[in-house]
């Protein structure tokens, strides 16, 4: 018996001192730091709350809502255009399931850079959406309000991020039991009752994890709108990325990550809370 | 012996500065005994951290030919990049770097940079004064560096739509409204703003002229195509036609020339933001002697000329520039009569408050 707990723990060291190694060292080091300052081009370790109250300022309060606005609206599109897709996916193809499935993972196998300045092409005065425009005589002088803008940024986080919400979505929609779609019908359901009473409620898992999984990586993007945005896009990313390079302001770059962290975990505790499926007894 | 027992630990093929680069990168060559860190070795190479553009395989060859140094590079891209790999623990790793002058206050309160001996550097003469005896070189009565290169970030026009410009007044003029590109770095568009704005200090302004720079630079939004961050981006921008007046650096003229866009370079009347760069000895290098020996080499007119040639950057060397073509010396982008428009960049007075003022622009 002794011996089987030794395995048991010995098992559980390795994650554990990943954990430590990789999560719980590096954060306790930001908490530290962001209750530092920086004197003469040195971090100092005089405690101070100078950082956290810098983001209660008017300027820092302002990005961080209009980078939770962007990131939401990149959220909803990409469930508006998603959940569709999946549920397609998972309800209605049996034939070519696997290769669509790979057309929707396809995209992430390229990189993250390459996608964004891939839009630049595509929304550019030059690009091909107003070439196409042009051509088939719709408009006389080209957009110049696509690239550069808000809806660039969008556009490009929302086919960045998309397949993650894609594929958590299509696992739940696929487990769906057709005795309970069966059920629905018999009990008179229609095809718009079905799915508002029965599937939707049963998709809110996948709803709850997919959606964070845009949300999250879009509320700390920082490449996208520094490529695509347009002059008032800035990012609370960005910010954060400028205080651990030209600003060399560790202390502050940490208290505002620890700040963006603490607004996304508090998403996903409600998410998750209010996530769980339901019309299931 | 302990170079020894570590050569043989190492599996074939893999040199040992490639290995405390790795170490390097993990932040453990800091925890290696002294004994062990490359700068005990007493070959005559010298590891050089410095500007991608220094990359050129005739520098090294240069340096094999004429001093008999192994000079072996690794590369950043910006001056942050630069500060953060030696504050962790690229300092074991270096024995020079290339600043820009406005880093060198910094890497020497920070500990990172060693002081040269002004004795050992004899070709500072051929330099221009203006670089050879700029304080921005000298931190504490020390001196850290003597630049063998310059140059200016300044106004690049698309010439077939804007026509010949002079001033920065085309860089606000509603008549570019939607093609216009500024750089996404306070320490170029702020100071540009000030000179605007005719503020002959950019690095000492005060609150109340930041707060004029900060209305004029909102009020400059609706215009401004888009902030650049990347040297990239900007060429792109002028190559494609969205933007056709630019703050830029140097380097996006020649290959937008090669692309067939009639592009025009010009240090605005009111000023232009300058930058110099020399050879600066990492603390704790043991070859400081021999980083004194090739920074004087970058001093020459030999290095120079060279330089000049192949990168087409301007050399900070007087007898250089006179051995170049005249034609040559404008395609370097340079105004040696004219350097007094500079303004070179500098610590603002207050740092974060200036990244402050920035992010308050972007944000409105």
């Amino acid at each position: 018996m002794r011996a089987k707990v030794s395995t048991v723990l010995a098992f559980l060291a390795a994650p554990k001192l990943w954990l430590i190694i990789f999560f719980i060292l590096p954060m306790m080091t930001m908490v530290l730091y962001s209750f530092w300052r920086v004197a003469d081009y040195q971090i100092v370790a005089d405690f101070t709350l100078r950082n956290y109250q810098k983001i209660g300022g008017n300027l820092y309060v302002n990005v961080f809502l209009s980078t939770i606005r962007l990131s939401l609206y990149v959220t909803a599109l990409s469930l508006l255009i998603g959940y569709p897709v999946a549920y397609f996916l998972a309800r209605k193809v049996r034939r070519f399931r696997l290769t669509l499935l790979l057309l929707v993972i396809l995209p992430l196998w390229t990189s993250y850079l390459v996608r964004t300045y891939a839009w630049m092409l595509i929304l550019g005065t030059q690009g091909v959406v107003n070439q196409a425009l042009m051509s088939l005589g719709l408009i006389d002088a080209p957009f110049t309000a696509l690239l550069y803008s808000d809806v660039a940024v969008t556009i490009a986080l929302v086919h960045i991020y998309m397949p993650y919400l894609i594929l958590p979505l299509y696992a739940v929609l696929e487990k769906i039991d057709p005795s309970v779609l069966e059920a629905a019908w018999d009990l008179g359901g229609g095809r718009l009752r079905t799915f508002l009473s029965v599937i939707l409620p049963l998709s809110l898992p996948g709803i709850a994890s997919g959606c964070l999984f845009v949300f999250i990586p879009s509320m700390g993007a920082f490449v996208t709108p520094e490529l695509l945005g347009g002059t008032r896009s800035i990012m609370i990313g960005s910010i954060i990325a400028q205080q651990f390079g030209v600003a060399y302001e560790y202390p502050f770059g940490s208290a505002m990550a620890l700040v963006l962290m603490g607004l996304i975990f508090a998403a996903a505790a409600a998410t998750l809370r209010y996530g769980r499926p339901r019309g299931t007894a | 012996m302990q170079r020894e027992s570590l050569n043989l630990l190492l599996p074939r093929g893999i040199s040992r500065r490639k290995v405390f680069q790795l170490l390097g990168m993990s932040g453990l060559a800091a925890a290696m005994p002294a004994g062990l860190r490359p700068a005990m070795a007493q070959d005559k190479s010298l590891a050089l951290f410095t500007w991608s553009s220094w990359g050129e395989a005739g520098f090294a060859t240069q340096a094999k030919d004429r001093l008999g140094i192994d000079l072996k590079s690794t590369f950043y891209a910006s001056s942050d990049e630069m500060m953060a790999k030696l504050r962790g623990g690229g300092t074991k790793l270096y024995d020079m770097i290339v600043p820009v002058q406005n880093y060198v206050e910094p890497a020497a309160k920070a500990g990172l940079i060693e002081p040269l001996n002004p004795a050992a550097l004899t070709n500072a003469k051929e330099i221009f004064e203006q670089f050879s005896q700029s304080p921005q070189w000298r931190v504490d009565g020390k001196l850290y560096g003597i630049p063998f290169v310059w140059g200016a970030n300044a106004m690049a026009f698309n010439r077939k739509e804007t026509g010949e410009l002079d001033s920065l007044k085309a860089l606000f003029d509603p008549k570019y409204k939607g093609r216009i590109a500024m750089r996404d770095e306070p320490e170029d568009t702020l100071a540009v703003a000030a000179l605007h704005l005719g503020i002959k200090k950019p690095y000492a302004m005060e609150e109340k002229e930041l707060q004029e720079v900060k209305k004029l630079l909102i009020s400059q939004k609706p215009l401004v195509r888009a902030y650049w961050k990347n040297v990239a981006d900007v060429q792109n921008m002028l190559a494609s036609g969205e933007a056709v007046v630019a703050w830029s650096f140097l380097a996006v003229i020649a290959p937008l020339l090669k692309a067939g866009v009639d592009v025009g370079w010009v240090w605005p009347k009111e000023g232009a933001v300058g930058w110099s760069e020399s050879i600066t000895a990492v603390k704790g290098t043991k070859k400081l002697k021999l980083v004194e020996e090739y920074a004087n080499f970058t001093l020459s007119a030999e290095y120079g000329e060279f330089m000049a040639r192949t990168t087409r950057y301007a050399p900070a060397s007087k007898t250089a520039i006179a051995k170049l073509e005249p034609q040559l010396v404008k395609d370097l982008g340079i105004d040696i009569n004219n350097v007094d428009r500079l303004v070179f960049k500098d610590i603002p007075k207050d740092k974060s408050r200036w990244n402050e003022v920035w992010n308050e622009v972007k944000a409105a």
